[in-house]
């Protein structure tokens, strides 16, 4: 149901044709809106790795949220731990919509470790994102990471439990 | 596009074979939640089939070694490959690991389709030693050593 701009009343008598279209219709829009999102928890027996370097999916089964939106824009959302194996080794991560990875270059968020003590330290990363204007219908959005050359990237998802979120706003 | 085996490989190995098979044309691995992928950077056939040889000859080169439990300062344990595959190869890759991270590295000689590969001065830790086929199939293997504290 889409947005109607709501009218301007002077002196004329209510109708319930303006009623349904003016306040029920848009309270139905608006509430459409809130209810519209997805969100995952990630579990394994074994650690996520890559030694990408360039970006690749997280997880291509458990990391894709798919989302039926009203048009508009779309709040993204991560929170999780990762780890990279060398000392100044770094980890990147970007978001797809659709596909295509919404960032070009190293993406929207970079982790690196201290040139000394840092290798395979728990490193805890949070994210939240803004995707604007997208059309309305269904979409698809993945996390993605990719990994700086001679290391790999890890993320825990055997004692914690990273979370990827999508919000239609 | 991604190559994709169904289980967890050891993904430095992985790496280090899926590279030597496929150069630029990979980007990487990437293993967990049950697969293992080789992310190629376009869809050529060719390193499709390389990409695929890779995954299906990981880990099933025959590879011994004279001891698989040791005190550091031990004499020092050698590795030896005799599979068929190997025997018109000149040259195998290899891959020492010790805890999970990479210490030593680099190419070993094929003699009358046999390699014997000497590691020298262990220390303490668990071991895993990776060899595998710069041509060919790009088969590989991988064996463990535990070293300990002197006695």
């Amino acid at each position: 149901m889409a947005w109607t701009a709501p009218k301007t009343w002077s002196s004329e008598p209510l109708t319930s044709l303006d009623l349904n279209s003016n306040v029920r219709d848009n309270l139905n829009h608006l509430k459409d809106r809130l209810d519209s999102g997805a969100s995952r928890f990630i579990s394994g027996a074994n650690l996520l790795q890559t030694t990408a370097t360039e970006f690749v999916d997280v997880d291509a089964e458990n990391l894709s949220l798919t989302l039926t939106t009203h048009g508009g824009d779309v709040l993204l959302g991560f929170t999780g731990t990762v780890q990279s194996s060398h000392n100044s080794g770094s980890v990147y991560f970007n978001v797809a919509v659709d596909g295509v990875d919404y960032v070009a270059d190293h993406g929207i968020l970079r982790n690196t470790n201290s040139a000394t003590t840092d290798f395979n330290r728990h490193k805890p990363i949070s994210f939240v994102m803004l995707i604007s204007g997208l059309s309305a219908g269904s979409h698809t959005f993945k996390l993605r990471w990719k990994a700086s050359g001679r290391t790999d990237a890890k993320m825990d998802v055997v004692n914690l439990h990273p979370q990827f979120w999508a919000k239609e706003i | 596009m991604d190559i994709i085996a169904h289980s967890n490989l050891n993904t430095v190995m992985l790496d280090a074979v899926a590279r030597a098979a496929l150069g630029n044309a990979t980007c990487g691995v990437s293993v967990g939640g049950g697969r293992s992928r080789i992310h190629l950077v376009n869809h050529n056939p060719p390193e499709q089939q390389r990409a695929s040889d890779v995954l299906n000859h990981f880990g099933s080169l025959s590879i011994t070694a004279d001891m698989a439990r040791l005190n550091a300062g031990d004499a020092d344990p050698v590795v030896r490959c005799a599979d068929e595959r190997i025997a018109a190869d000149s040259r195998l890759a290899y891959l020492v690991l010790r805890d999970g991270a990479t210490i030593a590295k680099g190419r070993v000689e094929v003699n009358r389709g046999q390699v014997s590969l000497t590691l020298s001065a262990l220390e303490v830790g668990t071991h895993d030693v990776f060899l595998y086929q710069l041509a060919g199939q790009f088969a590989s293997g991988s064996l463990r050593i535990h070293v300990d504290a002197p006695a």
